[in-house]
């Protein structure tokens, strides 16, 4: 195992909300190895975007309970003042959105935008040395005439394009850990691999460590070396990626896997699905959270939480039928 | 019956400076399924609205059974309107908030002025087939869930008991543990209720575990149009496969390593002469820059518009 920029142990955030509260993650521990792609994987409702919001202190004001550990060089990020944990952004971590156009500014020129989120790094460089590095950073990222393209606005630049402008601004920061919340999600299939083909290469080229959080398989097995795979505000399993795909050990991931839609289907075959619905975060079922849609379930699964247990290096599931 | 169910001819569709969907032709025959692939802009959902009479061609034809719709009287085209449906792509966007579940199932009744009463058993009956409790009668949309709202919305679209239904994108934004459910469920509806299907969608995997047919536009072009599995396994104009190649799949051992496209797509307002994909087109040259290819026929009978198409 890789030393690890960022261990995360035993974090959990509550939410208030009109029907209680909501327990959406519950003692998360992962590690975040130096140079690694790890992918976050899971549904709707699995945590996996305030995992992210934990991260980046963006957490929404109904917050009820932020408990655990983010150690980031020895340091608990969770017991500094807020403020310090601010000027991580954009300095130590950076992030790609979903929606690029809720990201930039859209009154401002993009050679503006990247020449200003440089500033918390290099406060003395000139204006002139911080367009050059914009300027070389937007040709890196694929974008032709990039010269030009800094003094246009955000409403001039495709989707795929302005994903592009997102990640040469995340690039721009030198961050230890980018963290991409579904960044192709918006975009059409041909612009998608484009975006995923860029990032591979830049990830390969440049290093760094990369948290790509996505509901899509596809992807993550397109894109990381790692995977984490929550449920309903549990990690269930983790390990490396090539590893947990092949032989998946808990069965939530086992359902997951079964649900992508082989390359040779044909019109008419059966599809598979995960019967039964996500458990409610504000009223949790005792034992394990996946029990009520598990295929492998026994009276002793409802007992209680399970384990993470280890299996072999740096795998990790938390089922007592393994 | 008249062979086909629905035949667009030489259809265009024109919004301003944009030619949205431009001599378009397509013919869909009764039972049959055919999967309408495009990205954003290439007139896909237009081309939807075409065949359920949401948008009305500026030139070409439409017809139903037989029948060119701009020659429909208010009764026969009520009566078409009855026949095609659309399931719409975000359920809970196309019902009103401040209608039941209950109510919104009604509400095509009440427009075509069929009696409730005697109606009713026969949307209870369709509200069990979708796998929907009659609880869900009392609730809001924004009360269910989203594998719920899209059950709603294919039980609105079969009250009537059409025999065309457009879906745009049924499956879009659902969770994977839940689409399989819902493309099992359609495609047993379609067996059940004889429907004809147009499916409209950017995921290929999902149109490929329903379609019959494919029909590829890009920017307002039909560009390929035939039997889905020849089209899946042999792909014959080059957009076809890039976009076959960009669908991301679970892939942990790398086999694959897709070779993404190049270029971006012209202004849709602005476009080029010559062929419209020339901009992406690994395979472009100069006779592509000034001549738009034609729809030509392949031996296996599939249509493509492409000069260098990648089959015979």
């Amino acid at each position: 195992m890789t030393e690890a920029l960022l261990k995360i142990r035993d974090l959990s955030v509550h939410f208030r909300t009109g029907n209680g509260t909501a327990q959406v993650l519950r003692n998360v521990s992962l590690d975040l190895g130096r140079g690694r792609a790890v992918g976050v994987v899971g549904e709707s409702g699995s945590g996996k975007s305030t995992l992210a919001a934990a991260l980046l202190r963006l957490l929404p004001a109904n917050l009820a309970l932020l408990d655990g550990t983010i150690e980031l060089d020895g340091r608990n990020l969770l017991d500094l003042p807020i403020a310090e944990t601010v000027a991580l952004r954009g300095t130590r971590f950076a992030m790609i959105f979903q929606d690029p156009m809720t990201a930039l500014n859209p009154v401002f020129t993009i050679g503006n935008q990247l020449v200003e989120l440089q500033r918390a790094k290099r406060p003395k460089a000139s204006k002139t040395e911080l367009l050059a590095r914009a300027t070389a950073m937007l040709g890196r990222v694929g974008i032709a005439d990039p010269a030009r393209r800094l003094t246009q606005y955000p409403h001039e630049f495709s989707g795929g394009m302005r994903q592009r402008v997102m990640i040469a601004a995340a690039l721009l920061t030198d961050a230890d850990l980018l963290i991409a919340d579904e960044p192709t999600t918006a975009l059409d299939p041909t612009i998608e691999a484009q975006i995923v083909a860029l990032m591979r290469d830049l990830h390969d080229e440049i290093g760094g460590t990369l948290m790509l959080i996505s509901h899509s398989l596809g992807l993550i097995s397109e894109l990381c070396d790692d995977v984490v795979v929550l449920y309903a505000g549990k990690l269930v399993e983790s390990g490396p990626m090539a590893d947990v795909f092949r032989t998946p050990l808990h069965p939530y991931t086992r359902a997951l896997i079964a649900c992508e839609i082989a390359a040779d289907v044909e019109r008419g075959d059966r599809l598979a699905s995960i019967p039964g619905e996500v458990p409610d975060v504000t009223r949790l079922p005792p034992g394990c959270i996946f029990a009520n849609r598990c295929p492998d379930v026994i009276p002793a699964c409802l007992d209680a939480v399970p384990e993470l247990r280890e299996f072999g290096p740096d795998r990790r599931a938390a089922c007592i039928r393994i | 019956m008249h062979p086909d169910l629905i035949e667009v001819q030489d259809a265009a569709v024109a919004f301003g400076r944009v030619t949205a969907v431009d001599a378009v032709s397509l013919a869909i025959r009764p039972g049959e399924t055919v999967g309408l692939i495009g990205e954003s802009g290439s007139g896909k959902s237009t081309l939807a609205r075409l065949l359920v009479d949401l948008v009305r061609p500026n030139a070409g034809t439409v017809r139903f059974d037989g029948q060119d719709l701009a020659t429909l009287d208010r009764a026969a085209r009520r009566a078409y309107r009855r026949d095609a449906q659309m399931i719409f792509q975000d359920p809970v966007a196309s019902l009103s908030p401040r209608m039941t579940i209950g109510r919104a199932l009604a509400e095509p009744l009440a427009i075509h002025g069929i009696d409730r009463a005697q109606a009713w058993p026969g949307v209870l009956e369709l509200l069990h087939r979708v796998g929907l409790p009659e609880t869900i009668l009392g609730k809001y949309p924004h009360q269910v869930s989203g594998g719920q709202a899209r059950r709603v919305g294919i039980a609105r679209a079969l009250v009537l008991r059409p025999k065309l239904v457009v879906a745009d994108e049924p499956t879009a934004g659902l969770d994977v543990s839940v689409q399989g459910d819902l493309v099992n469920l359609m495609t047993e509806l379609q067996r059940d209720f004889g429907l004809t299907y147009l499916l409209v969608s950017h995921n290929l995997n999902v149109v490929r575990a329903m379609a019959d047919r494919f029909a590829v536009m890009y920017l307002g072009r039909l560009i390929e149009v035939g039997p889905a599995r020849r089209i899946f396994v042999a792909p014959a104009h080059p957009y076809t496969r890039a976009l076959i190649a960009a669908t991301p799949r679970l892939d942990p051992d790398r086999l694959q390593a897709p070779v993404p496209l190049a270029g971006e797509m012209p202004n849709p307002a602005d476009l080029p002469p010559g062929c419209r994909f020339q901009t992406r087109c690994p395979l472009v040259d100069d006779h592509c820059r000034k001549v738009e290819p034609p729809e030509t026929a392949l031996t296996d009978g599939r249509m493509v518009r492409c000069h260098k198409p990648l089959v015979d």
